[in-house]
């Protein structure tokens, strides 16, 4: 049991918590965040037909605390884009 | 297909269940996921349809919003039970204006992928043969499949991918998995897939995926599109160097907390117990001092 996601810390100090092992974690070891996407962003997929407007945004997600804590993943870096189709 | 949608209805209810157990963690992706798809909604000139893909019970849509900017909503999974959640938890004159389809929105390569596995795995003689047949499929070496082409009616002025890319593949794995296992009474290693070139499959389908939604979006309509690219943290397999790295950020981190508010009643119980299982006699260790330190502050 890891203590978190059981609703043994408070919410949102639980969150600042995960973020900070996980932050500390990539800060330790560089190859702790591993590509789902080759080349790990989302816009290298984008096709000619479709280009980004306005600002993108991404953000971490922390899907599972526990799995983030355990070192086991399950956190995501999200891409997110507003596109329109090329003239 | 069947297959498929039942993969689509488990996995959607785990999702649904870590949604309510993790809330607060997920808040800021549903914020961000909301306000982005609210942005690219403010793009379109002409809102008269916009098509969800893959939005399940659109937790992290707004699917009030655009029901009320625009005249048509299509939302569109392989989850039967979420799209209902979907509708259900929208005001009447909203729901009016929501259609759902209950349909594979890889553009049918999830289809093709599950039935040829699974056709696999009913032909072969042995567990053996079958992982050895279902390797080059998943690998994307022998999967050339161009899908089909959606019903016309998803076309929309908005056209919506949020997060569903990427996991296209996961529900083929899934649905072969369960068949294998069904089958021959054993499982697939864990890894079996991605030692196999599924990240290479993925890849493919992700960049396949950006062409459907072009092919969607009408003539100065917009895409919103999002979805996750990496992983974190991922050392598990590092072993005690990494996991004694994350002991000392935990430490740093309690040590300048104030654990009063940190903790919650049933977690300062938890805690204390901890703290006085098996603390060991004779002179007072570094380890027992910072124990009774931390007892202290709670």
């Amino acid at each position: 049991m890891t203590l978190v996601g059981e609703n043994f810390i408070a919410p949102n100090r639980e969150v600042e918590f995960v973020t900070y092992i996980i932050k500390e974690a990539e800060r330790m070891f560089p190859n702790a965040r591993q590509p789902i996407l080759e080349g790990g962003k989302l816009s290298q997929y984008f096709p000619a037909s479709l280009v980004p407007e306005g600002e993108p945004a991404s953000w971490l997600w922390i899907n599972d605390p526990e799995g983030a804590v355990t070192l086991e993943g399950y956190s995501y870096y999200v891409d997110a884009y507003v596109l329109r189709k090329s003239v | 297909m069947t297959r498929l949608f039942e993969i689509g209805a488990a996995l959607g209810a785990e999702h649904a269940q870590d949604r309510e157990r993790f809330r607060a963690h997920w808040d800021v992706h549903v914020r961000n996921s909301r306000r982005m798809i609210l942005e690219g909604a403010g793009r379109v000139a002409s809102p008269d349809s916009v098509t969800i893909l893959g939005g399940g019970s659109a937790w992290n849509i707004p699917l009030e919003e655009l029901a009320r900017q625009f005249d048509h909503v299509s939302l569109i999974d392989i989850d039967a039970d979420n799209l209902q959640k979907a509708i259900s938890a929208l005001p009447a004159e909203c729901r009016a204006k929501v259609e759902i389809h209950v349909a594979d929105v890889s553009g049918g390569l999830a289809t093709d992928l599950v039935g040829r596995a699974l056709e696999v795995v009913e032909m072969a003689n042995s567990a053996e043969q079958a992982a050895g047949d279902l390797a080059p499929l998943f690998g994307g070496r022998e999967f050339e499949a161009g899908g089909s082409i959606p019903n016309s009616d998803w076309n929309a002025s908005y056209v919506i991918s949020s997060c569903v890319s990427s996991q296209l593949t996961i529900f083929p794995e899934k649905a072969v998995m369960k068949a294998f296992n069904e089958k021959f009474g054993g499982e697939l290693e864990d890894d079996f897939f991605l030692k196999n070139g599924s990240f290479r499959l993925r890849t493919d389908w992700v960049r396949r995926h950006g062409e459907l939604l072009s092919s969607l979006v009408t003539d100065g309509g917009r895409v919103y599109w999002a979805d996750t690219v990496a992983e974190t943290p991922y050392l598990a397999e590092f072993g005690s160097e990494a996991l004694s790295v994350v002991i000392d950020a935990v430490v740093r981190f309690l040590d300048q907390a104030y654990l009063k508010t940190l903790f919650t009643d049933a977690g300062k119980q938890v805690v204390t117990e901890r703290f006085n299982q098996g603390l060991p006699g004779g002179r007072m260790s570094q380890a027992e001092q910072k124990r009774r330190y931390m007892r202290g502050r709670l």
